[in-house]
C-alpha cells in the first residue's frame, strides 16, 4: 500500500473505532454527498503538505488534518468545544498504525470557530485542525 | 376556477401539445445511511427512480470551463410532477445518456428546469 493509502488508513481507522461510532456524531470524508447529516456532523479532510526533511525515512508526509465540525447555528459555541474536546481524546498525541511498517502520530490540536456556512446557514462550522507525521518504509 | 388552477391547466394543455418533443425521463437517486470509515465505503446504499415526463432544452459545451469536455444541458419539468428535484441524482433519457444532475435548478411554482451534465 502507498503511503497516501496508508495515511488514509490510519485516519479513517480513528472514525471506524467502537469509541468513536459510539459518540454518535456522524463524520464522513471529503468530497462524499449525502443528504442524512442533520444539524451536527464532522467532515475528514486529510492534507499532505509535504515530505518529511531531515528524516532518514523515504515515504513519509507531513500535514494536517482538518475536521470542519458543523453544529446547529444560534446556540453558542459550546457544543463546537464539547465535539472539539471529544477529538482530542482520539487524535491527540496519539500514534495510528494499521499497515505493517507505517504510522501516523498526531501531535496537538486548534481549534477555529469560522462562522454560518455559505451554503446552509443553520449550520454553524468550526475547523480542528492536528498536525501530524507519517512515516512509511 | 382560480388563477393557480388555470396556470396549472395550461402547463398540462402545453405539454400535450409538445407531443414527442416531450420524452419519459428516468430520474434516479442513490442514498446511504452514513459513512462506515471502516469499509470506506457508504453504510447502506437504496436506489429509488421515477419516470416522469420532460422537455430537453438546448446542450452546450463552453471552452474554457474545467473539464473541458463536460456537456451541459437542462430538462424542463411541470412542478407538480418534480416539486423537489434535489432528491434525485441523475436524469437518464430513455435509450440514450444519463446525466447527472446539479445546481442551480429553478421552479416558479409551474415548472421546473433542472441543470444536468455528463462527460462528452
Amino acid at each position: 500500500m502507498g503511503k497516501y493509502a496508508s495515511l488514509h488508513s490510519d485516519v479513517y481507522s480513528v472514525f471506524a473505532q467502537a469509541g468513536w461510532t459510539a459518540e454518535n456524531i456522524k463524520t464522513i470524508p471529503a468530497n462524499y454527498s449525502t443528504l442524512n447529516l442533520g444539524n451536527e456532523f464532522i467532515r475528514v479532510n486529510i492534507i499532505p503538505t509535504g515530505h518529511l526533511a531531515n528524516v532518514g525515512i523515504s515515504h513519509s508526509l507531513s500535514g494536517l488534518l482538518i475536521l470542519d465540525i458543523f453544529v446547529s447555528a444560534g446556540n453558542g459555541l459550546n457544543r463546537l468545544s464539547v465535539i472539539a474536546d471529544k477529538l482530542d481524546t482520539y487524535l491527540v498525541k496519539k500514534t495510528i498504525a494499521t499497515t505493517l511498517g507505517g504510522n501516523t502520530q498526531f501531535s496537538e490540536s486548534s481549534l477555529n470557530p469560522i462562522g454560518l456556512d455559505s451554503a446552509n446557514s443553520s449550520l454553524y462550522r468550526g475547523n480542528y485542525s492536528i498536525n501530524f507525521n507519517y512515516f512509511g518504509n | 376556477m382560480g388563477y393557480k388552477n388555470i396556470v396549472v391547466s395550461n402547463v398540462d394543455k402545453a405539454f400535450k401539445m409538445l407531443k414527442d418533443l416531450a420524452v419519459n425521463v428516468t430520474l434516479s437517486s442513490v442514498r446511504d445511511s452514513g459513512f462506515d470509515f471502516s469499509t470506506n465505503a457508504p453504510s447502506t446504499i437504496v436506489t429509488t427512480s421515477k419516470v416522469i415526463l420532460a422537455v430537453p432544452m438546448s446542450k452546450k459545451r463552453q471552452p474554457g470551463k474545467d473539464p473541458a469536455t463536460a456537456l451541459q444541458h437542462s430538462f424542463l419539468f411541470k412542478a407538480k410532477d418534480l416539486p423537489d428535484p434535489t432528491i434525485y441524482d441523475t436524469i437518464s433519457v430513455i435509450g440514450g445518456e444519463t446525466w447527472k444532475i446539479v445546481q442551480p435548478y429553478d421552479n416558479d411554482g409551474y415548472v421546473v428546469t433542472v441543470n444536468v451534465v455528463r462527460n462528452a
